[in-house]
């Protein structure tokens, strides 16, 4: 074996302009394809450190197939599966929240976790230092207690021991901390937090706090079984209590791809790509190291005449491929890792949750794939044209020379080859350019808000102080006013959510109306300020805005999209019409729409949500502790960002500012993904598209070099130069237009796909393959022309002893 | 009236900065309707000398005319139209296209010539094939027939165009005797008809067939004489 590997070495050293250009283009694809390895694996398949891993599943509740609020279970529902499931050994709820973690002077923002504590164990939540919850910490009314993260350790406390027992306010409440994570323990996404979650015993349907669930499965049964068993559950629920469960089922997936948040499907495609792009160059090295194997028949030849063994000539041959694989292996990996490090801040920017496994770096698991790539794709690339070679006549070759003329098979070959190569580079290009139109539509989607000049931030009011609507609407009106009079602020406002994002869709009723389906429509509900819809420029074009007529104890009032008011109201006013956001308690107030608003788009500018309704109600009559506040500004509204940071410290400095950006990058923050991945299809398609010239040229410049002597014989017979290049042309032509035809096809299916995901790309399909198809054609005639005129260059004469 | 004529017709050819010359102040007439064997040994310039008559490769210095007709400074294009309409080949290993039908070999000629009717081509190849005795195999391809058949179709596909001049480059070099004959025959029938054959040759047999014989060595041609047809019969 090592007399083949140096014998590999010297051979590759002897042809360095191969060698460099084979190693170039494998550790390119390889590294792409190791980067899309990784990354896919790290957001959708990751196996996580958690015990029993595979077991572990996170369940989600859906609302007429999607998920909405983030898929969290209404507490009655929770009680209901989990009293009557069979498929799961533990079955338990935890909650995300906000902690505002204060400790003497230091006031800071953490993401925290709410859990049962069977759901902590679930998640392998043991303490390093200190204790897990106990029975007592969940009880109701038992003291707060909370395990903080190695981090909050470090950082607040200096590691000191006296940590345990040290009292903190978390959202304004003294919480005693009890125990400190291992370092690096984050879960169930990214939590520095833990406290116990205290669920109430009697709830009623479609009431109680919503919570997430996390569940273990019985060793002997399967993820799709304990669903068939939870959604006859949810069926039950529905026919039971049709006004709050119609149309409610569950969803069972691992914790790693409930991250993925439904977007599995795009997942997929990157998968797709990747496949394709291995394929293009299994395809493209599979091409050279044929022509290398072909002029390696007589060498082959003298070597079985010898005595060699076919196998020992195959594994000859193999090692020539292996060593090329392992050295663009190695530089593939190199090229994965630094475009691992580079995607990271792109992650962190799109303002979603970022989970604590989402590390990209390669770990163990990406290694352990590089290397099975790296491997397959030298068995791919190596062994076609290994069996080939060593499959001759040795008679033959050996008195025919190096005859480089092509069998059937060896042009059917080519003609597969080239196929391919059309193929595949054409369907990447479609998908390529489906993503630039939708990255395009979703960056310059109209939110229905004037972007220009608004720094926003986030904060969140959550101590004991701020426990009603009074003192909450009190502290918006005073920040407001403060800002208000700060240079260079024209305008401040404030909302539980801006244009981008809602707060989550709620079921509501209309006086009067009749509900469809059985199931109450949803819309966005948010609560904001009086000057919301002035100071985000958004008019109001029918009734009227909120004002000091809308308080505590007059009627309860709401201001509708003008989406909302066309779907109910078409011919009529939708002014003095009543609604109710919480159908099924007949305690619930209605609320009088008064005025009606231009339409904003309240989620990411893809699928049916543009023209999702939305309802507001002022902030003075309901007022959630997690807001958005939007400041107006003359100037950049950068140059602001300290003022208020500062007016908001100074108004009360136990709420810290978060999360603080300009309008324009939050929103084009919320579509980082799409345009991430469209970026990463352009680097595919641009990828491709090189590698399909590259490999067709290889595969034309052999298939017109084995006909040379044809070619001879034309010209001798008088044929132009022009004839045959028409005449090839028009052969090869053939399969460019059954490539495109292939890829058309499936970039086809591929945009049906993401247009149900993303935004309607179908109408732009015949611009795009139209595009692609020119593209893809050009760079094939290009790529054919070349080895043509080299080969017609020749004089016939000399075309005529071409061997 | 001459069919060709070269004046000081030199070839060289450069490999690794080595210059060879193939041919040297090679001064050639050969009269329309002569049948002209050129022979010599292995390496002598033989095939370079008909590769030049038969515009297959360009002379490095040197004169050419054929039929009256200056030709070293003519573009490819008139090149390919003077090998299409007034030349014929033979090779000595068929040349055919494998991947083509017999029919389809013989009608190249005309598919490159500009304004033959379909009408015409399947007639005047149907005329040569009958000609070779090859038109009970016009639908089989090179593989499926015998050397000497080979050899016929090629001759056919050499006659379809009517050239004024037939190359032939060692026409029976890949035959037996028996089909060797047969060719040479064909070839001395041509001739009584008008044709002028240049035949390159290393065989005394296939030369005495000829009226004239060229003797090339080392490039230069050593003998141009009549061929006693005494030798012949």
């Amino acid at each position: 074996m090592f007399r083949e590997l140096i014998y590999a070495c010297r051979l590759l050293r002897k042809t360095p302009v191969f060698t460099t250009l084979t190693i170039f283009v494998m550790s390119a694809g390889l590294g792409l394809t190791i980067y899309m390895f990784s990354l896919v694996n790290l957001l959708a398949y990751k196996t996580l450190d958690i015990t029993d891993y595979d077991r572990l599943v996170i369940v989600d509740a859906t609302y007429n197939g999607n998920e909405d609020n983030g898929g969290t279970i209404v507490e009655h529902d929770f009680n209901y599966y989990k009293a009557r499931q069979q498929s799961y050994d533990t079955f338990s709820a935890y909650t995300h929240y906000t902690a505002n973690f204060s400790y003497q002077n230091t006031s800071n923002r953490y993401d925290a976790a709410a859990f049962e504590k069977e759901a902590l164990a679930l998640f392998d939540g043991n303490p390093v230092f200190g204790r897990a919850f106990n029975d007592d910490d969940m009880l109701e009314g038992s003291d707060r207690v909370a395990i903080i993260s190695y981090q909050i350790w470090q950082d607040v406390f200096d590691l000191q021991e006296s940590v345990l027992e040290t009292v903190v306010q978390i959202n304004g409440r003294p919480t005693r901390i009890i125990g400190v994570m291992p370092k690096g323990y984050a879960y169930p996404v990214q939590q520095h937090v833990w406290s116990p979650l205290r669920l109430a015993i009697n709830v009623r349907p479609g009431e109680g706090q919503t919570v997430s669930v996390a569940a273990k499965l019985k060793p002997d049964v399967s993820l799709s079984e304990a669903q068939a068993e939870l959604s006859l559950y949810a069926r039950e629920l529905a026919d039971q209590y049709p006004d709050s469960n119609a149309n409610v089922g569950v969803h069972s997936r691992t914790l790693v791809q409930q991250m993925m948040d439904n977007t599995m499907q795009i997942v997929y495609m990157l998968i797709g790509a990747t496949v394709f792009i291995l394929a293009l160059i299994i395809t493209n090295v599979g091409n050279l190291m044929l022509v290398r194997a072909i002029e390696r028949r007589k060498e082959v030849a003298i070597r079985m005449a010898l005595g060699g063994s076919r196998e020992r000539i195959v594994a000859q041959m193999l090692m020539e491929t292996l060593v090329i694989c392992v050295i663009s292996g190695f530089f593939g990996v190199m090229i994965a890792g630094l475009g691992l490090d580079l995607t990271y801040p792109i992650f962190r920017n799109f303002g979603g949750w970022v989970a604590s496994w989402w590390t990209f770096d390669l770990g163990r698991q990406e290694l352990l794939g590089a290397l099975w790539i790296v491997l397959g794709t030298a068995l791919l690339t190596g062994l076609v044209p290994a069996i080939r070679a060593s499959g001759a006549n040795i008679i033959s070759v050996l008195r025919d020379g190096t005859r480089g003329a092509q069998g059937k098979i060896a042009g059917k070959l080519s003609k597969m080859l080239i196929v391919s190569e059309v193929f595949l580079s054409c369907t990447l290009l479609i998908f390529a350019g489906a993503m630039i139109i939708a990255m395009k539509q979703a960056i310059n989607a109209d939110y229905g808000v004037d972007k220009q000049g608004l720094l926003t931030a986030r904060f969140s009011l959550v101590g004991s102080e701020y426990e009603d609507t009074q003192n909450r609407y009190l502290y918006h009106s005073r920040l407001i006013e403060t800002l208000k009079g700060q240079p260079g602020i024209v305008d401040a406002t404030i909302g539980s959510a801006l244009p981008g994002r809602g707060t989550g869709r709620q079921p509501y009723k209309i006086e009067g109306a009749s509900i469809q389906n059985d199931s109450y429509p949803r819309g966005y509900f948010m609560t904001v300020a009086n000057n919301y819809f002035d100071t985000l420029g958004v008019p109001i074009i029918e009734g009227r805005g909120f004002d000091d007529r809308d308080r505590l104890d007059t009627q309860r009032v709401a201001i509708i999209s003008s989406s909302f008011a066309n779907r109910y109201w078409q011919n009529e006013s939708a002014i003095g019409k009543r609604i109710k956001t919480s159908p099924n308690n007949d305690d619930d107030n209605w609320i009088t729409i008064v005025g009606v608003s231009q339409h904003m788009l309240h989620s990411q500018p893809f699928g049916d949500s543009h023209s999702r309704p939305s309802i507001y109600v002022p902030n003075s009559q309901l007022s959630y502790g997690f807001q958005y506040i939007a400041i107006k500004t003359q100037e950049d509204p950068n140059q602001v960002r300290q003022v208020l940071s500062g007016i908001a410290a100074k108004v009360d400095p136990s709420v810290p500012l978060y999360d603080v950006k300009t309008l324009e990058k939050r929103l084009r923050d919320r579509v980082g993904g799409v345009s991430f991945v469209g970026r990463l299809f352009v680097i595919f398609g641009i990828f491709a598209l090189v590698l399909a010239a590259a490999g067709i040229y290889g595969v034309m410049n052999r298939n017109v070099l084995s006909r040379t002597h044809e070619f001879g014989i034309r010209r001798a017979l008088g044929a132009e130069e022009s004839t045959l290049f028409k005449m090839v042309l028009k052969q090869s032509s053939v399969l460019l237009i059954i490539g495109l035809i292939a890829g058309g096809g499936v970039g086809f299916m591929g945009i049906k796909v993401l247009s149900s995901q993303l935004v309607q790309l179908l109408p732009y399909f015949p611009l795009v393959a139209a595009v692609v198809g020119a593209l893809v054609s050009v760079t094939f005639l290009v790529s054919t022309s070349i080895p043509l005129r080299e080969a017609l260059s020749i004089e016939p004469n000399n075309a005529l002893r071409d061997e | 009236m001459s069919m060709i004529k070269l004046d000081n017709l030199c070839k060289s050819f450069v490999t690794d900065e080595i210059e060879t010359l193939a041919l040297t102040d090679i001064a050639l007439t050969i009269e329309k309707g002569e049948y002209v064997a050129i022979t010599g040994p292995s390496g002598c310039g033989k095939s370079t000398l008909l590769s030049l008559v038969g515009l297959l490769d360009t002379a490095t210095k040197g004169s050419y005319t054929l039929n009256q007709k200056q030709i070293d400074n003519l573009s490819k294009k008139q090149r390919s139209a003077i090998r299409n309409e007034e030349i014929g080949f033979i090779f000595q290993s068929f040349n055919l296209i494998s991947d083509l039908t017999v029919y389809e070999n013989v009608e190249l000629p005309l598919v490159y010539r500009r304004g033959v009717s379909n009408v015409d081509i399947k007639k005047r190849v149907n005329d040569v094939l009958g000609q070779v005795d090859m038109s009970h195999r016009s639908k089989h391809f090179p593989s499926q027939l015998s050397g000497g058949q080979q050899q016929r179709v090629a001759i056919a596909r050499a006659l379809v165009g009517s050239p004024s001049l037939l190359l032939a480059d060692e026409p029976t070099g890949n035959l037996d005797s028996k089909n060797a004959q047969v060719v040479m025959e064909l070839l001395s029938e041509l001739h009584k008809k008008g044709t002028t054959i240049c035949m390159v040759t290393h065989d005394p047999r296939s030369a005495s067939q000829a009226q004239r014989k060229i003797s090339l060595f080392d490039g230069r041609i050593v003998e141009d004489s009549p061929v006693d047809q005494t030798d012949a019969a």
